[in-house]
């Protein structure tokens, strides 16, 4: 979808919301988006602020000379922004692209897990 | 705790998700070229084009395992089944967000042109397959010339 929602002043001007999946274990949080057609270098992922961006150019088509015959894939470029928890660590994110797919992940502080307080018999 | 999509952008996602849906399916209901919509059912979005040479059919494939697609060409369609497996990740986690659409899926597309289905190769790169289907020489449209009487 073009870029008809500006409100972001990071945001390119015409982009579509790639599908994410988000889950979290004890040890960190995962985010899966499908972003086919980007290369690792068209890939960007930052924080900023707390805020989680992850933008890709999609590559153009394979071959010049192209006549359009029917078209359903959507033109623009990826681009979602999600904020982050405080409990994680937003400097040690990494982030993998395999097979048109991004898997970002961010560990949990270890300050924040849940910890338990032995207790000492008297 | 929740991971939240920035508030403003937040409450689009869902408009907008809607809007491109409701965009494939108008393009689709115009172009009359695909087979009917299955409702509730995957269907990776296609793009056919052609060249002088060729013709190109191209869908989103993110995450599906090359192996687990089988391209075959009846006549003049062309068809397209895969599967797209969820990777359930052994550690314990808790889903907040599942967008992504997964499960077995099948496109038909009918070719815009006779095509060499011998010389058809297909590769898959960054999530995208490309199926290139090269077009049979003795059925391109032939011009004829005109002999002018003097």
């Amino acid at each position: 979808m073009t870029g008809f929602d500006k409100q972001s002043p990071a945001a390119p001007p015409r982009y579509f919301l790639p599908a994410v999946d988000v889950s979290e274990s004890k040890d960190e949080l995962v985010l899966v988006a499908d972003m086919p057609g980007v290369a690792p270098e068209a890939l960007d992922v930052t924080v900023e602020g707390g805020v989680l961006t992850f933008s890709g150019r999609v590559a153009p088509g394979p071959e010049r000379g192209l006549e359009t015959v029917h078209q359903e894939f959507l033109k623009g470029d990826y681009f979602r922004q999600f904020r982050l928890p405080r409990e994680f660590l937003a400097d040690k994110v990494e982030a993998v692209l395999k097979a048109g797919v991004v898997t970002i992940r961010i560990p949990r502080d270890e300050r924040s897990k849940p910890r338990r307080i032995p207790v000492r018999a008297e | 705790m929740n991971p939240r999509p920035l508030k403003r952008r937040g409450e689009d996602t869902v408009v907008e998700s809607l809007r491109n849906e409701f965009n494939r399916l108008f393009d689709r209901f115009w172009t009359g070229q695909l087979e009917p919509l299955q409702i509730g059912r995957w269907a990776p979005p296609i793009d056919i084009s052609e060249t002088d040479d060729a013709v190109l059919v191209r869908t989103e494939i993110p995450g599906v395992d090359p192996a687990k697609i089988e391209i075959t060409i009846e006549g003049d369609v062309l068809t397209i089944r895969g599967e797209k497996l969820e990777q359930r990740e052994t550690k314990e986690r808790d889903y907040f967000r599942v967008e992504r659409q997964y499960g077995c899926f099948v496109r038909n597309v009918q070719l815009p042109a006779p095509v060499l289905k011998d010389q058809a190769e297909a590769v898959a790169r960054q999530g995208v397959l490309t199926i290139r289907l090269p077009r049979r020489e003795d059925l391109k449209p032939k011009r004829v010339p005109i002999n002018l009487q003097p």
